[in-house]
């Protein structure tokens, strides 16, 4: 868009802007480096469109993907200066008469972060803009694991990185960048997906580095991936995220 | 072997391949997310940033590119919506750390350059301090203009009876016509609209002064509309001109630069 459409759109009532951290990280043979800030954009867009209310920021990236450094390909910014990014967006959209500014993810590993920094930003900004966090991830992840599990896909094939949840995303969004012929078995061991032993699994790739799990990068398995199953879980995504942005700007 | 240069839309093993098959030159360029105009798209120098150096990375030979840097220095387009600036401490983090992250995936080399004006004195003055942090297993090389590549554009310019004011340096007819190449459904030019043509802005002599007066005082002061040059007229065949002439600039100072 050009600023005077930018401009057009605020004056329409287009108040709220979603500013995605994605990443630019390994994801496996298949898929390629920019996964999450492509999918950022076009679940962005996605929901931007059924809001009607919403403008989509560039997709911060590089964010934090120091686990996944083992690998080539992978940039990472250390969290201080990830926040002064973030600080600076925020700074940049307050002036522009936005009302809203919801922080969102693509990239599982700026969740924390993102969590803990977020009053820090909130409070900086607070009477020029409100700033709102939306993790969508826990309610859009166990929605899509249900699903996915109705159509007989376990939740370690569906996996959490570039595992088929993923790639059937891709095949959507980019499916001239994946490669399906190069789409290999990952980490599969059941205990590690399970609920109760997530958030220890993510730790502890966040310590060891995901290669330390996976020596293709993959977590979970991308084989058998399709558009139509994408489509789906890009649906089920959005209409989680619209709910929560909804909430959180108080238009529920 | 993939075709692409861009390691955005490249896997981890085929970057991994690339670097040891001797594609160890990283391109690192600084862009920008700011206002271009009421006919050009905020992502502008970002688009021009990516078709430059994947053309100059497949005219290497040895090269692959970097996720270009963006949002940068932009603070003077700030009256503008759309434009995300970053403080200037904030870009030399994170230009320091896209090249930590290149050190540790095996590149040898970094060739830096801006497709944005404003990045410019930055990368001039704090490449060195990051070459020194990053240490002699890594060889950075920042391109910044060259008085003969400046001459030699304003006689393509004036070959063709384009005045400098026409021409101008932030979406006038020469990025216009670059975008109108690169990516002509971005372009809107039934909203293109002359900006600030007054000569003296942009004399050779003048033009480090209009620059500080950009800085201090903002874009939005020199044109309303965030334009100075003249976009009416534009076309993509000039576009070609300018951008492939960018492009064997940039080959040629990079070959003469780098051992």
């Amino acid at each position: 868009m050009s600023w005077v459409e930018i401009k057009e759109a605020l004056e329409k009532g287009k108040t709220t802007v979603l500013v995605i951290s994605g990443s630019i990280e390994q994801h496996g043979p298949h898929l390629p480096t920019g996964t999450d800030t492509i999918l950022g954009y076009e679940i962005g867009k996605r929901a931007a469109q059924r809001l009607g209310y919403a403008l989509v920021a560039p997709v911060v990236r590089p964010a934090l993907s120091e686990h996944h450094t083992g690998f080539p390909g992978s940039f990472t910014l250390t969290w201080e200066t990830y926040k002064d990014v973030l600080e600076d967006y925020c700074d940049s959209l307050a002036r522009y008469g936005f009302k809203d500014i919801v922080l969102m993810s693509s990239h599982g590993g700026n969740n924390a972060v993102l969590k803990a920094i977020t009053p820090d930003l909130a409070k900086k900004l607070y009477g020029r803009v409100n700033v709102h966090l939306v993790l969508h991830h826990e309610r859009g992840m166990a929605q899509a694991i249900a699903f996915l599990k109705e159509k007989g896909i376990s939740v370690e094939k569906a996996g959490v990185h570039s595992g088929y949840g993923e790639t059937c995303e891709m095949l959507v969004a980019k499916p001239h960048l994946v490669k399906m012929k190069f789409a290999e078995k990952g980490q599969v061991d059941e205990a590690l997906y399970r609920p109760e032993n997530l958030p220890r699994f993510q730790i502890d790739s966040f310590i060891h580095g995901v290669k330390h799990f996976s020596e293709n990068g993959v977590l979970g398995d991308p084989r058998g991936a399709n558009e139509e199953t994408g489509k789906e879980l890009i649906d089920l995504g959005v209409k989680v995220i619209c709910e929560e942005i909804n909430r959180a700007v108080g238009k529920n | 072997m993939s075709e692409t240069v861009l390691m955005e839309e490249m896997t981890w093993k085929e970057i991994k391949e690339a670097i040891e098959q001797g594609k160890n030159t990283a391109i690192l360029v600084s862009g920008s997310i700011e206002q271009h105009g009421p006919h050009l798209p905020t992502a502008t120098d970002t688009i021009i940033g990516y078709a430059t150096a994947e053309a100059v990375a497949k005219r290497l030979g040895n090269a692959l590119v970097a996720p270009l840097i963006r949002p940068a220095l932009s603070r003077h387009h700030i009256d503008f919506p759309g434009t995300i600036a970053l403080r200037l401490e904030t870009f030399v983090k994170v230009l320091e750390e896209h090249c930590f992250c290149l050190r540790t995936q095996g590149f040898k080399k970094i060739v830096l350059f801006v497709s944005h004006g404003g990045n410019s004195d930055a990368l001039r003055a704090f490449v060195p301090a990051i070459a020194k942090k990053v240490g002699p297993d890594l060889q950075l090389l920042a391109i910044q203009p060259v008085e003969k590549h400046i001459k030699a554009f304003q006689y393509l310019l004036s070959k063709k009876g384009i005045t400098i004011q026409k021409a101008g340096v932030h979406a006038g007819l020469s990025e216009t016509s670059v975008m109108l190449l690169l990516r002509p459904d971005l372009v809107a030019m039934d909203k293109a609209r002359p900006g600030l043509t007054e000569e003296a802005f942009y004399q050779p002599e003048n033009l480090e002064k209009s620059k500080i007066a950009s800085f201090i005082h903002g874009v939005k002061s020199q044109s309303d509309i965030g334009v100075l040059g003249d976009p009416t007229g534009s076309d993509a065949a000039l576009g070609k001109e300018i951008f492939d002439q960018r492009v064997n600039d940039l080959v040629e100072e990079i070959k003469n630069n780098l051992a």
